[in-house]
Order: structure tokens, then C-alpha cells, then sequence
């Protein structure tokens, strides 16, 4: 009798979470606010492993500096170290120093309102691609805003809890933009694919594509503004549907290494 | 109840170390599935109504730190659980052998019903290719997390046991 109920509850969940998955309005709306209060739990909790994980990494990397200076004699290595540590402090600070100014003046210079935020955790899926920022409800972050970085396109944010957003970054395989070859007009679709390049569809084969060409957002689609660098076209493959051109684009933006980002408030 | 309770709360902190070291370190693919392993081994070594139970949380928290689709995960992890249900009443899988085995085969499992439903409910199959890379990372880190955390679960169970 137990199992039997067992398997019945399984298959009402099961029922639930496909009808949920197929946008059901009532039990997607439902399953939303569910969803919605799992995110709110683990928002502030990310970023406090975040920091405690950035500080781990710091006092790791001195403790690695440390033993390696162990082979210089004693009184030496008490300057050497002191010396050491400052100088990686400075080091440290100097490079924040720039990559914050950095962002400073892109956030002057740029034509969008622009909210910064820090990445505070990655998908825990191998087979998704997004990021969780330390920005949300709170600050004015909505569902479908455009994530970027001084370097270029980044993603689109999908949820937006209290504490924190998810964005779908743009190697996902669910994203996809509408994109333009810059000076010559040539638009296409650009889809994530999963892997640290993008793919360039339906650009037709007669048009003039080179490698090395800029692909930037063309603004078409009413979700991004036009013009954000999307990435650099790598290689040019005619595709099997005889129409159109296979083409590689590799990010600007170093997805792996990202720490700080901007969602565009306003454009 | 209470053990139930305890290793949800595990298994969301270690989810959280995961997507947070992930944003520090290049990890890339290494990403194990943390939550079969506790599934698998509730379920048959344990009681599998706290395998439900943790089946349904796993899946929510996977969504909470993941851009997955919504239902998409809670649907994966009850359709294993309800596999392993199946496979508990016809064979006997107590073991450590099995439980690994089981393990290893789960990312498999799951990626197949993801692909299904996705078929079933949009029409198509997106990043097929990238999706059976990431099956053969997973696989693999799955495997190994979960031959590394048997005896903590088989030790969480004797002690529990004992009390008993």
C-alpha cells in the first residue's frame, strides 16, 4: 500500500513538472513561485561561499608563496616574505585598481544605463550555461535584461529573485541573438552551442563573409540594443543546406575568467 | 524525517560549494551529479519514501542553480527514483558493485529523459553533440563521487542503525 502511494505521488509530480515544463499556465504559475522561493533560499547563501571561497583561494596562494620561500635562509626569508606578500598585495590592489577603473570608464563612456554586479556562482548542470550575479529584485534587475562586459556580450538574465539573477550566458545552447557582420550589414542568427565557441546562422552563401570580421548585436530583435561586440568570426564552412554559410565565431568576452559584469538597466 | 531533512540540507550546501567554486576555478565539465548518488543509495539501502522525498528537493535545487527548464530537473530525478523503485523490486541491488554501477549508469539515464521530454514537449533536441560530451564528463565524475562517498552514506546509515 505504501509503495502504492508512492508511485502515485511520483506520478503526479511527474505530471506536474512535465505540465509545468510545456508552460501549462496554471501549473507553470504555479511551479514559478515554487521555483522562485528555491532561488530565494540560495541567494545570500552564494555569496557568502563566494567570498569565503575568494579568500580561501587568497590565502592559499600566499601559503603556496610561502613555502616556496622556506629555502632561503631564516632572517632572509622573514623579509623576503613580508616583501613578498606586500608586493603580491599591491600587485592584487593595482590590478583591481585597473580592471575597476576599467569598468568605471566603460560604464561612463557607454550609451546604457548600466547596473554593476559581481558573478557570484556557475551552473551546476555541465550540460547549462549560466551564471548567478549578486544583483536582483532588489537593485532593478528584471527578467530579459541584457548582461554585459566591457568586452562584449555576456547574456540575458532569465530569472530574477531578491538576492541574485540567473543569466543564460551566450555559449548556452538555448541562447541565440540576433547578430550583424559590423560594416557590411549582414545579419544572422548566433547561437550558443555548449563549447567556448558560437555558431553564425542563416547567412546566405553568396554573402561576403572573412575571417576575422566583427559580429556585433543588430538590435532587430527588441531584446538587445545594437551594436554589443558579440564575437569575431574564426571560420567559414559552407553548411549542408546548400543556402546558407556555416560560420565560427569565437566570444569576446572570456566567459571562463568573468568575474565582474553589467546588466543594462535602460536603452 | 530528520535525516532526511539533514542531508537535503548537505546536499544544497555542497550544490552551493559546486556553483560557487565553478564561478572561481576553471572546472569546465567536471561538474559530478551530486544529487544520484543520495537517490541511489536511499533507495536502496534505505527507505525509498525519503528517496522520493529527496528526489523531488534534489530536483528543485538543481533548478535553483541552473538555467534548466522549469520542471526539468524534478522530472529527471523522480522518473530515476521510480526506475530504481522498479529495478528494487526485481533484482536485488544492495550493493556496493550495484550502487556504482547504478550511479554511473544514472547520468546516462537522465540525459536520455531529458532529450525525451524536450522531444515530447518542444519538438526538437538542441546541442546533441555538446549534450553527449557532457554525458562522458559526467559519467565519469559521477562515478568517481560516488565511490568516494559510499562509506560516508554506508557509515550515516550504520550509525543511524545503531541508534535505532
Amino acid at each position: 500500500m505504501k509503495q502504492f502511494l508512492l508511485v502515485l505521488f511520483s506520478v503526479v509530480v511527474l505530471i506536474v513538472a512535465f505540465l509545468a515544463f510545456t508552460h501549462v499556465s496554471p501549473f507553470y504559475g504555479a511551479y514559478r513561485h515554487v521555483r522562485a522561493f528555491g532561488t530565494f533560499l540560495v541567494g545570500p547563501t552564494t555569496k557568502a561561499f563566494h567570498s569565503f571561497f575568494a579568500l580561501f583561494g587568497d590565502l592559499f596562494d600566499r601559503y603556496v608563496l610561502l613555502l616556496h620561500l622556506k629555502e632561503e635562509n631564516m632572517e632572509l626569508r622573514k623579509k623576503v616574505e613580508r616583501m613578498e606578500l606586500e608586493l603580491q598585495r599591491l600587485h592584487s590592489i593595482e590590478n583591481e585598481n585597473r580592471r575597476l577603473r576599467e569598468l568605471l570608464e566603460f560604464k561612463e563612456r557607454s550609451p546604457f544605463v548600466l547596473l554593476p554586479a559581481r558573478v557570484t556562482g556557475e551552473d551546476v548542470k555541465s550540460l547549462f550555461r549560466s551564471i548567478l550575479i549578486d544583483r536582483g529584485n532588489r537593485h532593478g534587475v528584471r527578467e530579459k535584461m541584457v548582461v554585459i562586459s566591457p568586452k562584449g556580450l555576456v547574456g540575458i538574465s532569465i530569472e530574477a529573485s531578491y538576492w541574485h539573477t540567473k543569466v543564460l550566458t551566450l555559449n548556452d545552447f538555448h541562447f541565440s541573438v540576433d547578430g550583424v557582420i559590423e560594416e557590411k550589414n549582414i545579419r544572422g542568427i548566433v547561437e550558443g552551442l555548449g563549447s567556448a565557441n558560437l555558431k553564425m546562422k542563416y547567412v546566405l552563401k553568396k554573402q561576403d563573409v572573412q575571417v576575422g570580421d566583427r559580429v556585433v548585436t543588430s538590435g532587430r530583435d527588441g531584446l538587445y540594443p545594437r551594436g554589443i561586440p558579440i564575437g569575431v568570426v574564426v571560420a567559414i564552412s559552407p553548411s549542408t543546406s546548400e543556402i546558407f554559410l556555416d560560420i565560427d565565431l569565437a566570444p569576446y568576452v572570456d566567459l571562463s575568467t568573468l568575474s565582474e559584469v553589467f546588466v543594462v538597466t535602460k536603452w | 524525517m530528520v535525516k532526511v531533512a539533514l542531508i537535503a540540507v548537505l546536499l544544497f550546501l555542497a550544490m552551493l560549494v559546486l556553483s560557487s567554486l565553478s564561478a572561481l576555478l576553471p572546472l569546465g565539465l567536471v561538474k559530478p551529479d551530486l544529487s544520484a548518488p543520495i537517490i541511489v543509495f536511499s533507495c536502496t539501502f534505505w527507505d525509498p519514501t525519503a528517496s522520493f522525498l529527496l528526489s523531488v528537493v534534489s530536483g528543485l535545487l538543481e533548478e535553483s542553480l541552473s538555467c534548466s527548464p522549469p520542471g526539468s530537473m524534478v522530472f529527471v530525478k523522480v522518473s530515476l527514483f521510480l526506475a530504481l523503485l522498479f529495478l528494487r523490486r526485481r533484482v536485488y541491488v544492495a550493493t556496493q558493485g550495484a550502487f556504482l554501477l547504478l550511479c554511473t549508469l544514472s547520468p546516462a539515464f537522465q540525459l536520455l529523459l531529458l532529450m525525451l521530454l524536450s522531444l515530447a514537449a518542444l519538438g526538437e533536441v538542441k546541442g546533441l553533440a555538446h549534450s553527449l560530451l557532457c554525458l562522458l564528463a559526467d559519467t565519469t565524475s559521477t562515478t568517481l563521487f560516488s565511490y568516494l562517498f559510499f562509506p560516508f552514506l554506508n557509515r550515516l546509515l550504520q550509525a543511524g542503525r545503531i541508534r535505532e
